[in-house]
């Protein structure tokens, strides 16, 4: 597993590297215009995690629905804000019991690229989130096999749980049609309150992953839709400076 | 713009035919499943907490009632073997010696079971507290809990058994 993630995080990394190869000669060549572009446009996008929708198809346990909203703020800072909710269910011969949950992330991504027009909404970034889920989780039944005298099966009563956690997280945004983005995260997330879930934590958590890891990594690939407004970018012109 | 585009849709595809394919391993339980009672046998005049070695010589233990033995025809002062996960006290006979079969003894013992979460793969697991044991005195002197939680720590003597 680690070996995969580690592979993800590499090809990641070259390809925001390639990314800003590809941009530079273009800042290269405007600089002679010498104008910056100074924000005065806003953004607010509109996401939803397409991955979990099809991973919802191939994968019986469980269901996750996530979405995230982002505003442009300036300076290439972006304020985001991620919800969803989900269902998982584990079926095995020694345990069986389910959970849902609901999530909210709150956190910033900063763009590595510069903008290089006002049109130019293309980015990769990395981040940080603050996550919090409530869990509820079902009763569950396990099996405890003797294979001399028989089995045993008992119930363990069902409970709420609220799990926070912490993200780095990176990726890309890309403007494949006007207003209209495809990009991905990957995620390294760190579980802040692992030790309340050694008594049968649940099983999947939407928008964090594996109950029973303290530390995980995941992606989202997101298909998302960007509303802008104040149209009119100010241009300040290189004297202006003096 | 394509050249994203399309790299962009590659790297897609992987990660979700990785994760895909990591969710559809089998999720296997790599842990004991089950405690077992370590008991070790000493000479009767210890009285201390180290004590010495009993070997027996040509040892058979096993479950009475049953035609389960943990260990048949062995040389050794040192035995593993379960507990009843179904029942909160288990039998055991011991015959040090093989060709001595009216040396066997009985050991009762009386437990409280608790279970204990493992993993989701493995689900749950008993470990036992021990409250009493009971003995027969045809070849054993004496014989007492050591250590009362029956726990997956293999190191541990439960239980001494003085012949």
């Amino acid at each position: 597993m680690l070996r995969y993630f580690t592979s993800i995080i590499l090809v990641l990394l070259l390809s925001l590297s390639s990314f800003a190869q590809e941009q530079e000669p273009v800042e290269e060549e405007e600089a002679p215009a010498k104008k910056t572009i100074v924000d005065s446009l806003h953004q607010l996008r509109f996401g939803v995690d397409i991955s979990k929708l099809a991973l919802n198809q191939f994968i019986d346990s469980r269901n996750s629905y996530e979405f995230e909203v982002d505003y442009y703020h300036r300076k290439d800072l972006y304020f985001v804000g991620e919800f969803g909710f989900g269902n998982a269910k584990y079926d095995s011969s020694y345990l069986s019991y389910s959970n849902t949950n609901t999530y909210f992330k709150a956190g910033i991504n900063k763009s590595l690229l510069n903008r290089i027009s006002n049109k130019d909404w293309d980015m990769a970034f990395i981040g940080l989130r603050y996550g919090l889920a409530f869990i509820e989780r079902s009763d569950a039944q396990y099996t405890i096999t003797d294979s001399l005298w028989g089995s045993v099966t008992n119930t363990v009563p069902g409970t709420n749980f609220t799990a926070h956690w912490v993200e780095l997280t990176g990726g890309v945004r890309v403007e494949v049609v006007k207003q209209l983005f495809l990009g991905w995260n990957v995620r390294a997330k760190f579980l802040l309150n692992g030790n309340s879930f050694t008594e049968l934590p649940p099983y999947y958590i939407t928008g964090y992953g594996r109950g029973e890891k303290k530390s995980i990594f995941d992606y989202n690939v997101y298909l998302s839709y960007a509303i802008r407004w104040n149209a009119k970018p100010k241009v300040k012109q290189p004297e202006d400076d003096n | 713009m394509t050249k994203y585009v399309f790299t962009f849709i590659s790297l897609s595809f992987v990660l979700l035919i990785i994760s895909s394919g990591c969710e559809r391993v089998a999720n296997p339980c790599l842990e004991p499943r089950r405690y077992l009672l370590n008991l070790r046998t000493f000479k009767p005049a210890d009285t201390g907490s180290v004590g010495v070695d009993s070997v027996l010589p040509s040892a058979i233990v096993g479950f009475i009632d049953t035609n389960i033995l943990f260990f048949d025809t062995v040389q050794s002062s040192s035995f593993r073997g379960p507990l009843s996960a179904i029942a909160d006290s288990a039998r055991w006979f011991i015959i040090p010696d093989t060709s001595d079969l009216s040396g066997r003894d009985t050991l009762t013992f009386y437990y409280e079971r608790k279970p204990v979460f493992l993993s989701t793969a493995c689900g749950y697991t008993y470990v036992y507290a021990l409250a009493d044991i009971l003995f027969t005195t045809n070849r054993i002197d004496s014989a007492r809990i050591e250590n009362a939680e029956v726990t997956n720590n293999t190191e541990i003597t439960h239980v001494k058994v003085f012949y």
